[in-house]
């Protein structure tokens, strides 16, 4: 092999300059697709050489690898300790001229990293469930439902009482540690509702009613719920509306008139009452197919009794119109009746589909109506409206919380709660499991579905009153 | 067959044409005659045969020769039909004890010799077993040529010439053979002029001298004997496959058929009989041809020209691949979505996790490999990197290599900057793309060995070991002595450093057998049985030293067996089965089997690899392979966890790249199984069965298991990477190591496969852990399926060929169909595990004898003339 080393000017002084001047040995350097042929002075070092190639390519010395034969030039390499240097020799340069590739200054989150808790909150994954202590699956999904109406919460947060000899009170008190519980970022395994349980046994021993063998029963929901609420709102005392009425209390007013028009004649009035009640029922008869008409059908009520103007049995009907509607407003399908045959309460399983938003103007009185068009009509809330918290401005309700049903009847099977959480996500709550759902997921709980999810309590919440462009524009 | 026909004496007889009038049923079938019923002809020549053996009876010796030439003629000129004993020998059968003792009688003479030629004639009726009378009597005969007195004869002799030499080599003491392999090689000529070069080849093994039947073989034969000889390897033991390699590659060197003698060579791995066929070839576009085959198993030769050079050195390899992706219209990057088309998948899958991109990071580099065009990694600006984590970023930043398999030039360029970062993992994963960008390629400035020879000692760990296993993907099959010297001293390192080390030095060196490194290994064992999760690439870079080598390792195997190490059994069967890959050793698999149904409760992690053995011993031979999946049923329903495990590993070994509809239900079953591990693996196993086949059905099971499994982040992983792997190379790549008909075992190949099983035996602590990189060693194995055919120039020249499911036509008479089912495509084509091609028309002729990869057609000169004309 020749070595180029002897032929530079250091070994040979004399001659060394004449020969380095005719030999310098012409090599080609191999860049990406490119071929560049050049002189490669061996008395230089090699970063001259770089230098060359640094004009030729644009990529500057130092990002520049230099490639011959499996060895590596670096900027200090003595061109005589390279082999294989000869004549045509042919390079491999690497080397871009462009950036370095950088680091994104703001570095990814990874599911992996984060705890579970971090995890929940990042990518909103399912919040806590409640563990099934012996066939409570009713409160639990009760318990899940009602967690919807957060002033309710916050009026049990607010209200610092402790545990006391009183059951009822107790109830609140375990059920607002519940909830606390449940609402701690930190908490993300499902909980035991223990306490609240123990508590409301105590209070409601109807609630521990055990069968023959000893395991606590399946019990209605619905009566759950009501005994739930009642319990609160008697924590709260007397004073004043208590939470529960303020935010779901639903005052109706019914005009009660007899069908003959004899009585009217003989100066019989028209009596009027008034009730508050905390849900609308809807009755479920063989023609009933949503709930508008099942709320309809139940405005109008028909019913007999002794009139005194005509001094006998006469129809009267009872007109029912809504005077307060509520934030939350609580509607149970009547689902379930006593057959005494078979002396066992059955469900109804007809489809009554249940819409994601509710308008309830029309079952108001004249004089809400008018109060509530203001909201509807303008975006801005009546004044006796904006002074009745809790009430619902606009008459226009959204889903949020569904208590479904599965099984024959009502102190059997399985309940379930599916609460809404954003827009179209919701979530449901199968007791300690906890998954994401869509809603037309929960739409489908009418009664239509094979798996025989029926809902039997629904949640709507009042809609926010929508700031509406000015009138005249939306006219125009 | 001659006994059969011996005892059935009474055979319906074959009307002779002359007479038209004899009975025939409806049926077609002639009516039994009795014996007593001769016509005039028969009874004529009945008597003419009895008078003759009067004649020899009496004492008047010059009647004898009359009597006998009369006697040889009516035998030599009858003509019988197969099914029934010719008439002579019939009339002659009762005769036969008479003769024999006249025979004895006789002085020696011509006469007597004669006479004997006649009796060893006659005594293929009347033969009892072991007696072998005819063998005798011929040998004491004239010695004319045994082909005169029929086929039927010849025949009987070699069974006998068999028989006799089986009883006298295991006779004790053992008798000298010669005159009876003297007398088979004078019928091995008979044999193979009629067309019965199996007969020739058989006897010729039964005897031990196949390599005598080399100048018996001409032109006109040598194509039949040659793939008769081939086929009866894999049931041949060691070192008698050897042998009639040997004879074979003779054979058709004699005919000077090189590419034929240069496949028969690389299956020998003989690198001086390679070079020498090599040297050999004259014609410089026949030599490119060799040069392209030898490039296919990574075999390097001595080459002068610089053409040949680069072939050898797959330098166009790149180059070729993506002009086949092109012609396909396949040059648009897929992203992992459109793998996963999770729009297709029951359930949307969980939000960013790092899991899940290095899964599509992989999956990324399996399906855009060597197109050097993605949408991740390779465009503008890319942050894919980051959006993995720790180890992952290594794995993405190395499968730049992978998408730029082959393009040394550019991909190198591209791999350069990250060379520069600062992150630890960047730079690993870099330093580890360099090597796996040059996989099966070689380039005259060793860019591998220059970048990454600075990386071996120092750095961070990551960089270290990424260096050393760069360097054994780089390298692999080449057995580059400078490679191995710097290598070898990392081996003293210890711990992680050492078994990497080891492992790429067997990559490098694969079947080299190289002694002084299998002793360091087999030191370090005895000085340090450190065990752990790695341990297991120490052992496997010790067997890939004696890949395919058969009874080469026996040496290294006693030393191991005397080492008390718990970890040397995994060693000793590791390098067992590497051993004997690819043979069909039958004894070695029944072997493997006894090992595995051993029902160990503690240290038996080297079970794995023996149900990894019966595959890797079985796989390329159709019947083996049948026998191992069934065995592996077995296995499934009977093993113990850790056997249970390998399964579906050795299910991928013996199908990889070839979707049969059972093996993926099978596999499918697998994929549902309670035990994990063997989830995990058969997931990975339907992969790598499917591995570039864009299998649709394959990819629908894969869908459904994604969904099955969409909690589960293991699997799902699994399950990511598989759906990468079936479209790998966007279904235009193989990882079956087997190629060039299936004839020849590419060592590299099956190197890279078997590490990637090696390491799923323990794919919790490895692929399911950090060493997820590992699943890159598969680069080794991947190879484009394609078929491309040049001109003379080496342009691309596309011809029609008709690609078909291939057909054995071993030993089949005429000029059988060799595919079948077959389409007419224009090449580029690609062509599926067992398919063949042969071209459409006689335009061109093919410069390979298989029409696989790249091949080298030219004009039809014959053709040509008639075109003229």
């Amino acid at each position: 092999m020749e070595n180029p080393g002897p032929r530079t000017s250091q070994n040979f002084p004399v001659v060394g300059a004449r020969i380095r001047v005719n030999s310098l040995p012409l090599v080609t350097v191999k860049w990406t697709s490119k071929k560049l042929e050049l002189d490669l002075d061996v008395a230089e070092s090699p970063i001259i050489f770089k230098n060359q190639l640094w004009s030729l390519t644009g990529v500057a010395p130092e990002r520049q690898k230099l490639l011959l034969r499996g060895v590596q030039i670096k900027d200090d390499t003595d061109w005589s300790t390279v082999k294989n240097l000869q004549e045509g020799a042919q390079f491999m340069m690497l080397g871009t001229a462009g950036e370095l590739p950088k680091a994104p200054v703001e570095k990814p989150v990874f599911v992996e990293d984060l705890s579970k808790n971090q995890a929940t909150q990042i990518m909103g994954s399912a919040p806590p469930g409640l563990v099934n202590l012996e066939n409570t699956c009713y409160l639990n999904a009760t318990l899940q439902c009602l967690r919807s109406v957060h002033e309710l919460q916050s009026a049990l947060q607010a209200d610092g009482k402790s545990f006391s000899g009183n059951a009822v009170t107790n109830i609140a008190v375990s059920l607002r540690e519940l909830y606390k519980q449940l609402e701690n970022p930190a908490t993300v395994d499902a909980i035991p509702p223990v306490v609240f349980l123990t508590n409301f046994r105590t209070a409601y021993p109807q609630f521990a009613q055990q069968d023959n063998r000893g395991h606590y029963a399946q019990q209605d929901a619905e009566e759950a719920w009501n005994q739930l609420l009642t319990a609160i709102s008697s924590s709260f005392g007397s004073n004043g509306k208590s939470p529960v009425t303020r935010y779901m209390g639903i005052e109706l007013e019914h005009e009660t008139t007899c069908d003959d028009p004899a009585a009217a004649a003989a100066g019989e009035m028209a009596t009027t009452t008034e009730t508050t009640d905390l849900r609308l029922t809807c009755h479920i008869s063989n023609t009933t197919n949503n709930v508008h008409q099942s709320l309809a059908e139940g405005m109008t009520q028909h019913l007999e009794k002794a009139s005194a103007a005509l001094g006998r049995e006469a129809k009267y009907t009872v007109q029912s119109k809504i005077k307060r509607l509520p934030k939350y407003l609580t509607v149970h399908f009547a689902r379930f009746f006593w057959r005494a045959d078979i002396k066992q309460r059955v469900k109804i399983r007809r489809n009554v589909a249940y819409p994601s938003e509710l308008d309830m103007y029309q079952y108001c009185t004249k004089d809400l109506q008018s109060k509530l068009s203001e909201a509807r009509n303008h975006a801005r809330v009546h004044a006796d409206l904006a002074a009745d918290e809790g009430c619902n401005p606009s008459g226009v309700y959204e889903l949020c919380a569904v208590l479904t049903h599965i099984g024959a009847s009502s102190d059997s099977g399985h309940y379930i709660g599916w609460v809404k959480k954003e827009k179209d996500d919701w979530h449901k709550f199968d007791d300690e499991k906890v998954s994401p759902v869509k809603e037309a997921e929960v739409l489908k709980n009418s009664g239509s579905s094979a798996d025989g999810h029926i809902a039997y309590l629904l949640l709507y919440r009042a809609k926010d009153v929508e700031a509406k462009p000015a009138p005249s524009s939306s006219d125009a | 067959m001659t006994k059969d026909l011996a005892a059935v004496s009474p055979i319906p007889q074959q009307d002779p044409p002359q007479e038209p009038k004899k009975p025939h049923v409806d049926n077609g079938k002639p009516i039994d005659d009795t014996p007593e019923e001769l016509s005039e002809e028969d009874l004529q020549m009945k008597n003419e045969l009895e008078l003759c053996v009067q004649r020899l009876k009496e004492p008047n010796d010059a009647l004898y020769r009359a009597s006998l030439e009369s006697l040889r003629t009516i035998i030599r000129t009858s003509t019988s039909s197969m099914t029934s004993v010719p008439k002579p020998l019939k009339f002659l059968r009762p005769h036969y004890p008479a003769l024999k003792a006249v025979y004895e009688t006789w002085p020696e003479s011509g006469d007597k010799a004669f006479l004997a030629d006649v009796l060893s004639v006659l005594g293929m009726t009347y033969s009892e077993d072991g007696k072998r009378e005819s063998l005798k009597f011929r040998m004491l005969g004239t010695s004319e040529a045994a082909g005169d007195w029929g086929h039927e004869y010849v025949r009987h002799l070699a069974a006998e010439i068999g028989e006799e030499y089986n009883a006298r080599i295991t006779a004790e003491p053992p008798v000298a053979t010669d005159d009876i392999v003297a007398l088979a090689l004078q019928i091995t000529p008979f044999f193979l002029q009629h067309n019965a070069e199996a007969d020739a080849v058989d006897l010729l093994l039964e005897l031990e001298a196949i390599d005598q039947i080399v100048p018996h073989v001409d032109e006109n034969t040598f194509a039949r004997v040659g793939l008769y000889m081939v086929s009866c390897v894999p049931y041949l033991p060691y070192p008698e496959d050897e042998t009639v390699l040997r004879a074979a590659h003779a054979i058709y060197r004699q005919v000077k058929r090189l590419p034929e003698a240069l496949i028969m060579a690389m299956r020998l791995d003989d690198k001086a009989l390679i070079q020498q066929d090599y040297d050999a070839c004259e014609d410089p576009i026949q030599k490119k041809q060799l040069a392209f085959m030898l490039a296919r198993q990574t075999v390097s030769v001595e080459a002068q020209d610089e053409t040949e050079q680069e072939i050898l050195a797959n330098g166009k390899l790149s180059e070729s691949f993506l002009a086949l992706g092109a012609e396909l219209g396949i040059m648009d990057p897929k992203t992992p979505e459109d793998i996963y088309k999770t729009h297709l998948e029951t359930r949307g899958t969980m939000a960013d996790s790092a899991r899940l991109n290095l899964a599509s990071t992989m999956v990324n580099a399996f399906v855009n490999a060597g197109f050097g065009k993605d949408t991740l990694m390779l465009v503008d600006d890319s942050k894919w990197i980051y959006k993995n984590k720790d180890h992952a970023m290594l794995a993405a930043t190395a499968s730049l290599g992978m998408l730029q398999l082959w393009d040394v030039e550019t991909g190198l360029t591209q791999i350069d900057k990250y060379l520069y970062s600062n992150e630890e993992y960047v730079k690993a994963g870099a330093v580890l793309a360099i090597g796996m960008v040059t996989a099966n390629v070689k380039n005259e400035s060793d860019p591998a060995m220059a970048l990454l020879s600075e990386h071996l000692t120092e750095g961070p760990l990551s960089v270290r070991l990424a260096a050393i296993t760069g360097l054994g993907m780089a390298y692999a099959g080449s057995g580059r002595q400078e490679i191995a010297d710097m290598l070898t001293p990392l081996l003293e390192d210890g711990g992680e450093v050492s078994c990497t080390a080891a492992l790429a030095l067997g990559m490098i060196m694969v079947g080299t057998c190289d002694g002084d490194l299998s002793s360091t290994i087999l030191t370090l064992l005895m000085e340090s049985p450190a065990v752990h999760a790695k341990s297991r690439f120490m052992g496997l870079g010790l067997a890939l030293l004696y890949l395919g080598k058969q009874e080469a390792c026996e040496a290294t195997l006693e030393t191991l067996k005397a080492i008390e190490a718990p970890i040397s059994k995994s060693f000793q069967v590791l390098l067992e089965i590497a051993a004997y890959a690819g043979t069909g050793n039958v004894l070695k698999v029944q072997a493997m089997t006894r090992l595995c149904s051993d029902h160990l409760k503690e240290n038996d992690e080297w079970q794995a690899y023996t149900v990894l053995g019966i595959a890797l011993i079985a796989m390329g031979e159709d019947i083996g392979n049948e026998m191992a999946l069934r065995t592996f049923n077995h296995f499934m329903h009977y093993g113990e966890p850790v056997v249970r495990k390998a399964v579906p590993l050795g299910i991928a070994l013996l199908c990889a790249s070839n979707p049969q509809v059972h093996v993926l239900d099978i596999l499918s079953k697998y994929s549902h199984d309670h035990d994990q591990d063997v989830a995990v693996n058969a997931i990975f196993a339907m992969g790598l069965v499917g591995a570039g086949t864009n299998n649709a059905r394959l990819a629908q099971m894969l869908r459904q298991l994604a969904s099955y499994y969409a909690k589960d982040p293991n699997c799902l992983f699994m399950v990511r990477i598989a759906q990468g792997l079936i479209h790998l190379g966007k279904g235009t790549m193989t990882i079956n190591p087997y190629h060039t008909n299936r004839t020849l075992m590419s060592r590299v190949g099956v190197a890279g496969l078997l590490t990637v099983l090696v390491a799923m035996t323990d794919a919790k602590h490895l692929v399911l852990g950090k060493s997820h990189w590992l699943l890159y060693h598969l680069v080794s194995a991947m190879y484009p399926r394609f078929l491309i055919t040049l001109d003379e120039n080496l342009k691309t020249k596309s011809v029609s060929v008709r690609v078909g499911q291939a057909v054995d036509v071993v030993g089949q008479a005429g000029r059988p169909k060799t595919i079948t089912g077959f389409q007419t495509h224009n090449t580029p084509v690609l062509m599926a595990y067992g398919e063949r091609a042969e071209l459409a028309t006689d335009e061109y002729v093919p410069l390979a004898p298989v029409i696989e990869g790249l091949v080298i057609v030219k004009k039809n000169p014959e053709l040509m003339e008639t075109d003229k004309e």
